[in-house]
């Protein structure tokens, strides 16, 4: 599907905010720190962390909600923040990168019908549009008939049927690169399996590149290309899907793999429920060294102190822990056995 | 099983009114736990799930009613009880933990004094010291580290899963014989909720808790839960254990749910789900009708029978037949 090109290419980005935390004391959040990353053209990235992990925040970089206080987010050939301190250039951004939020009953305005919706980016960005044209975006989310949503409000619909409406005006102008963050944690179990299989249709028919931010780690196998796990503002690894659910290398990642829980009862009674003990820290006191270390079975003296770089274990495949990837020079497939006091 | 039943719901239904309209929430839903037992009721968003544990604890919004149907609690009908009787009961015989914490807790009050204050209100009759220790052995046995300094914080300074512990402390603070538990994991990060699951499991066994499990995800029920009710727009479709539901699901609706769940986790990717969950509406044929794709011309004349199969099981389902596999 990715034809080995990189879309978008994310350097070293940093976004801190400063909360006012007690009287005349100022603290500054480091919600995203020293992310670097690229995205393939075609390829789904998702993107799993934790809350105040940092992915939603840098979602709303790339989409140009925020500014990067630090590093670049090269798209194509531009660099995105200065790229849209034009008329023209934010125009066009916001043409070709789009954004589907998490939750569609505040994403959509309730008091405009669904053809209001779904016309206004053709108004913003001045193009032609019919009512078929309309109706076309509402056949491509399966909303069919079309003529029967268009006139209906958001009220009238189920949060799956809105999700899809979100996901047609995010598709109206063609855009290259869809940032989809949480888009299915609002919903049912079932009604996500069939948004699910919604993108991954509308990512093959369109030729988009997704990014796909969530906490929901499981069904990732189902649809991402290419995983970057989030801890704490940091990148803890990334590379290919199979290649991080079956060699993870990262404890946190090994953790949070082996916290999805069975399904099966008769498993589940047999391997009992897994969990890394310890709080995810703060972004305004992170802990010195890795950020994991007070988690980490595998903490070493060092980690209490060097932030880990990123280590390649393939061409693809980056973690930054250093320690794992010294322990462990043979890929193992499993190392949940880490855990094991 | 326990021969006597610790909550016994007969025939309950529930309506809301909305928008001029009566819509039954919770119709014809029969459940028996006993106790020391995991019982849970699952299903999706609209389902009455979370109705049924708000008819138990009699604490339905304003627009809702309960209009027919028995719920007994330890062979007393909870619903002849006088509001004060109740109120007296609540909270102590029958205590809740809910989704959100945050929203739970007292964000003006210290853990401390609500602790202290829930304790009290139960057990008038013990001393001052004697509630402080228990406040500290509350938060000890739902694995907070450093209780003592806990108690002196407010709930907006707790992570999410340090309130849920503590919600959980304060749910337990009067020895229930019965916890309800409206999604306690759902509103938290996976390796949180992992934690929080750990120590309800690890809890159950240690006190012999018995708790009425309230969610919409199915691996949460697999890992703790005994038996299962599957609950489809206001009806139960299916009981059993979670062994029987996990390798023989009857109902078409259990059926589509547990391949769900299993494309979600990787392991099956073959299944097309289709059309949009129902909401209650209390209609007297088969709920699931408009979505099934195992309907028969009888589904659509006669109101679908709660038939018994071996093991225990039952299902509201014309189409379901007996013997193994689906």
């Amino acid at each position: 599907m990715s034809d080995g090109t990189v879309l978008l290419s994310i350097r070293n980005v940093g976004r801190y905010y400063l909360t006012r935390t007690g009287f005349r004391r100022k603290d500054r959040v480091r919600a995203v720190d020293g992310v670097s990353f690229d995205v393939q053209r075609g390829e789904v990235h998702a993107i799993v962390g934790e809350s105040g992990s940092g992915k939603s925040t840098l979602a709303r970089m790339i989409v140009g909600l925020e500014e990067p206080d630090t590093g670049n987010i090269y798209y194509e050939t531009a660099d995105l923040p200065e790229a849209r301190r034009t008329r023209r250039g934010r125009l066009r951004f916001s043409r070709e990168v789009q954004m589907v939020f998490q939750n569609p009953y505040s994403s959509l305005n309730p008091r405009q019908s669904i053809r209001y919706t779904l016309a206004k980016p053709f108004r913003v960005h001045r193009r032609n549009y019919t009512e078929d044209t309309l109706k076309e975006l509402l056949l491509k989310v399966d909303l069919k008939p079309p003529s029967l949503y268009l006139d209906k409000f958001p009220h009238e619909l189920s949060g799956g049927q809105r999700q899809r409406v979100a996901i047609a005006r995010a598709l109206a102008l063609n855009p290259k690169l869809v940032i989809l963050d949480e888009p299915t944690s609002a919903l049912d179990v079932t009604t996500k399996v069939q948004i699910l299989d919604l993108l991954k249709r509308l990512q093959k028919e369109e030729r988009l590149t997704l990014i796909f931010i969530t906490h929901e780690l499981p069904f990732l196998r189902l649809l991402g290309d290419r995983l970057t796990v989030m801890y704490n503002g940091k990148i803890a690894e990334h590379g290919q899907s199979d290649d991080i659910f079956d060699h993870a290398y990262h404890p946190y990642t090994i953790g949070l793999l082996n916290s999805i829980l069975d399904i099966d009862p008769e498993t589940a009674r047999k391997k009992g429920i897994f969990s890394v003990e310890g709080e995810t820290p703060s972004s305004v006191t992170p802990p010195p060294g890795c950020r994991f270390h007070p988690r980490c079975p595998l903490t070493e003296e060092s980690c209490k102190v060097i932030e880990p770089s990123m280590t390649a274990i393939s061409e693809d495949h980056h973690v930054a822990c250093p320690v794992s990837v010294r322990k462990f020079p043979q890929r193992e497939a499993d190392l949940s056995w880490i855990y094991q006091k | 099983m326990t021969a006597a039943s610790l909550l016994e719901i007969r025939n309950l239904e529930v309506q809301y009114r909305a928008a001029g309209m009566e819509i039954k929430a919770v119709d014809h839903v029969f459940l028996k736990m006993g106790e020391r037992e995991c019982v849970a009721v699952i299903g999706e968003s609209g389902s009455g799930k979370s109705t049924i544990a708000n008819a138990v604890l009699r604490v339905l919004p304003e627009n809702a009613q309960i209009s027919g149907g028995e719920i007994l609690f330890k062979g007393r009908s909870l619903l002849d009880l006088k509001e004060e009787e109740m109120r007296r009961l609540r909270g102590k015989d029958i205590s809740m933990v809910f989704q959100d914490p945050h929203s739970f807790l007292n964000p003006v009050l210290k853990i401390g004094d609500q602790l202290r204050e829930t304790i009290r209100t139960h057990r008038p009759d013990i001393g001052r010291e004697k509630v402080a220790d228990r406040a500290l052995e509350l938060l000890t046995l739902v694995n907070i580290p450093d209780p003592g300094s806990i108690l002196r914080r407010y709930s907006y300074q707790l992570s999410g899963g340090m309130a849920q512990r503590v919600a959980l402390a304060l749910g337990l603070s009067s020895d229930p014989s019965l916890l309800l538990a409206d999604e306690p994991t759902s509103a938290l990060d996976l390796t949180i909720q992992a934690q929080v699951i750990r120590l309800l499991k690890g809890l159950m066994e240690l006190l012999h808790l018995s708790v009425l499990l309230i969610t919409h995800d199915l691996s949460l029920v697999s890992n703790i839960a005994g038996r299962v009710y599957v609950m489809y727009a206001g009806r139960i479709v299916e009981e059993d254990h979670v062994d029987g539901l996990y390798r023989n699901p009857k109902h078409p609706y259990t059926i589509l749910l547990l391949e769900a769940v299993k494309k979600l986790q990787g392991l099956e990717s073959s299944l097309q789900v289709a059309g949009e969950p129902a909401g209650g509406q209390g209609e007297s044929l088969c709920p699931f009708l408009p979505r099934c794709s195992r309907g028969q011309p009888l589904c659509r004349e006669k109101p679908p029978p709660y038939r018994e199969f071996h093991g225990g099981k039952k299902v509201l389902c014309w189409a379901a037949e007996e013997g193994g596999g689906k």
